[in-house]
């Protein structure tokens, strides 16, 4: 065991709540932001079943379209800006300083800042509702002119600018810190190509943060000073200038909170396929090609403007299909032959596999313009995006937590609830989002409260609201069972999966100074090459012991 | 390559690399709007800067070695205080000087608390280094 450095330490004894919202400990951290991104997953989530209750049937029922326009923009906004990309940083912030084997972040004031701005993000974006003129209502991508001064009057809509400048800022912060972690902080022994496939997705993502989020920075403060006086956007090219800076940013996103969980889900399949991870080098690779072509995409949001290169975005776009492929490749070659052990964190795993690949898969058509101009603004794009989201992020989110659960809180989640959690929730998202498919090719539009009644497209709606509410109850499942399990859960021990990498090498949960000694490190899997050896040398020795042939028993 | 492949600067320029191609290949062969040229050249110099970042703090300060205190774990009231600062003061641009007045003040105050709290952790760490040295 080579030796870590003991931590300096000044946290005091009894750390309290309000002890633990000013801790500079990356684990206290990355909770913090953890538990308040979910705390906006729950809020976001409760708007969604408001409009899918309005949808359920033609005709307006529970609210008014300026209602609706403020749910669905506060809905998108608050699950990127507020719930997946701060979640993608927090298991970031917790689990890559364990899997480089480090004691804490560096600059970590600079990640604790990026938690407080992101609470004042959620403050400020939910505070609209409270105004005369409500919140935010332009979508959440607040395209020019519908944002501006006349297309969305009042305070709501410049507060939610605001919101999202303290959210971009956010993930800036948190991400720099990460990503400075990563490359200047980990152990000796633990090079780049023996970082754990986690730790890449998390790096590749901090890469996009710190590289595409100043665009939305760049973005929302020219809209602000625009709605304020300034009228930038308003000059011949201000719209599409304002799309380029957005969906600079906009598309990336989807990727920033895409990796982290791919991350998670290969460390899922790993573990309880008992096997090394498949393909590392091939993994590494397509995640570092993966997130640079998603940087060069972000023209096929723009296919109908006719202010971009066409041909250009869907050959990136197209492109990403085939590196997608070896990650899925990569995945399914670390099952085959694996002594799997269907826990709940594998059954997520599987789920994201199946439920992603129908995003992927609608992802290359609407990459081609001939179909896009088609499905354009229609349900399809939001049935493809939903696909990728919740069968990729969500999924691979609670694939995460059900693997890693027992380190962070020292205590196991019910497997029954956790299976019910999981069935509960593909099953849900294949009633909400299958039918939207339908409802899009056959050209019903997105962001409307409303819709004809002689269109034949209530049925279709009516399964899509009954499949939300069966999404709800999959996370009130969840909920219990966090709960149930951080009262009544059994102690977990520090290895409880037979797990591969350095995060198990200490107790759970972890100490402030996170390790008192690292194994060496020769690979991506530390932890298994030390139980591997430790294998071959029981082996070894109980040869030793067995009496050789023509040697007489004693 | 396996070997360069493992610091961690090479890995963010390689990475810079594959968006210069990007580029190269939209310029060359697309002639694309100007906006597309433009955002993926910044794109790329950024990620260049941040390499070169990094191989700098490299040269300055090698990576960590088994006997270095590595983290200072504390508890710090004027991080949080200047994140809660912060978003008043973009509140404030929205109801009114009187909250600007407050959470520039707060603003202030966390700003020299964080100098106060840099100047204990310095004195720490060197009260740690000279304590160790006499060891």
């Amino acid at each position: 065991m080579s030796a870590v450095a003991p931590a300096v330490t000044t946290l005091p004894r009894h750390v309290r709540v309000v002890g633990r919202l000013s801790s500079t400990d990356h684990k206290h951290i990355a909770a913090n932001t953890a538990v308040t991104a979910f705390g906006f997953f729950v809020l976001g989530g409760i708007l969604a079943l408001l409009m899918r209750a309005e949808l359920a049937a033609p005709g307006l029922q529970l609210m008014g379209d300026e209602t609706y326009n403020e749910l669905f923009t506060i809905h998108g906004s608050t699950m990127f800006y507020l719930f997946a990309s701060p979640m993608a940083m927090a298991v970031g912030l917790y689990l890559v300083p364990l899997q480089i084997g480090t004691t804490n972040v560096i600059w970590p004031r600079i990640a604790l800042l990026g938690f407080w701005l992101l609470v004042g993000a959620g403050v400020l974006m939910y505070t609209g509702f409270l105004l005369k003129n409500g919140a935010g209502k332009s979508g959440w991508f607040a395209f020019d002119p519908l944002s501006d001064d006349v297309g969305t009057p009042g305070t709501g809509q410049d507060l939610w600018t605001l919101a999202v400048i303290l959210a971009g800022a956010s993930g800036i912060c948190q991400a720099s810190s990460l990503l400075a972690t990563i490359v200047r902080r980990r152990a000796p022994g633990m090079t780049m190509m023996r970082m754990p496939v986690f730790t890449w997705g998390e790096t590749v993502s901090c890469l996009m943060v710190v590289t595409a989020y100043p665009a939305v920075l760049v973005a929302m403060t020219l809209l602000y000073a625009d709605r304020n006086g300034a009228h930038i956007y308003q000059n011949p090219g201000g719209p599409i200038l304002y799309q380029h800076l957005f969906w600079f940013f906009g598309h990336p996103v989807v990727y920033v909170v895409f990796f982290p969980f791919l991350g998670s889900i290969a460390e899922a399949i790993a573990t309880n396929a008992g096997k090394r991870f498949f393909g590392y080098p091939f993994m590494v690779a397509s995640l570092l090609i993966f997130s640079a072509l998603s940087m060069a995409v972000w023209g096929h949001h723009m296919f109908t403007t006719s202010a971009v290169q066409n041909r250009y975005f869907s050959l990136t776009s197209t492109a990403i299909m085939v590196v997608a492929g070896i990650e899925y490749f990569d995945s399914l070659g670390t099952m085959w032959k694996g002594r799997i052990v269907f826990r709940t964190s594998m059954l997520f795993a599987i789920g994201f596999l199946i439920l992603f690949l129908i995003g992927g898969l609608t992802g290359i058509f609407v990459a081609s313009p001939v179909l896009d101009y088609h499905v354009h603004d229609t349900y399809f794009i939001v049935a493809h995006f939903h696909y990728t989201l919740v069968g990729g992020s969500v999924m691979g989110l609670f694939a995460g937590i059900y693997h890693w659960w027992p380190k962070v809180t020292g205590r196991l989640l019910d497997e029954r609830l956790g299976k019910l959690n999981f069935w509960t929730l593909a099953l849900g998202t294949l009633v909400t989002f299958i039918p939207m498919f339908f409802l899009g090719s056959e050209g019903m539009v997105r962001r409307v409260a409303n819709y004809p009644a002689d269109r034949g497209w209530e049925t279709l709606n009516t399964i899509s609201t009954i499949g939300a509410f069966i999404i709800a109850f999959s996370v009130l499942v969840f909920l219990v069972n966090a709960a149930r399990s951080l009262r009544l859960g059994a102690l977990a021990g520090d290895d409880p999966w037979d797990a591969h990498t350095l995060e198990w090498a200490t107790s759970s949960p972890p100490p402030p100074h996170n390790f008192d000694g690292l194994p060496p490190i020769r690979s991506y899997a530390p932890l298994l090459d030390v139980k591997l050896q430790a294998e071959a040398e029981e082996e070894a020795r109980a040869a030793a012991r067995a009496p050789r042939a023509g040697e007489a028993a004693p | 390559m396996r070997r360069l492949m493992g610091r961690g600067d090479v890995v963010i320029l390689l990475w810079g690399s594959l968006l210069f191609v990007l580029w190269v290949v939209a310029w060359a062969l697309w002639h694309p709007d100007v906006e597309t040229v433009v955002m993926l050249a910044v794109a790329v110099g950024a990620t260049v800067a941040k390499a070169a970042w990094a191989t700098i703090r490299g040269l300055q300060r090698p990576e960590p070695s088994d006997d270095e205190p590595l983290a200072v774990v504390t508890t710090t009231h004027a991080t949080s205080l200047l994140g809660v600062a912060i978003c008043g003061v973009a509140l404030a641009f929205e109801f009114g000087p009187w909250l600007m007045y407050l959470s520039g003040g707060l603003l202030l105050i966390a700003i020299a608390g964080l100098i106060r709290e840099h100047r204990a952790t310095r004195a720490g760490l060197r009260e740690v280094a000279e304590r160790e040295q006499r060891a």
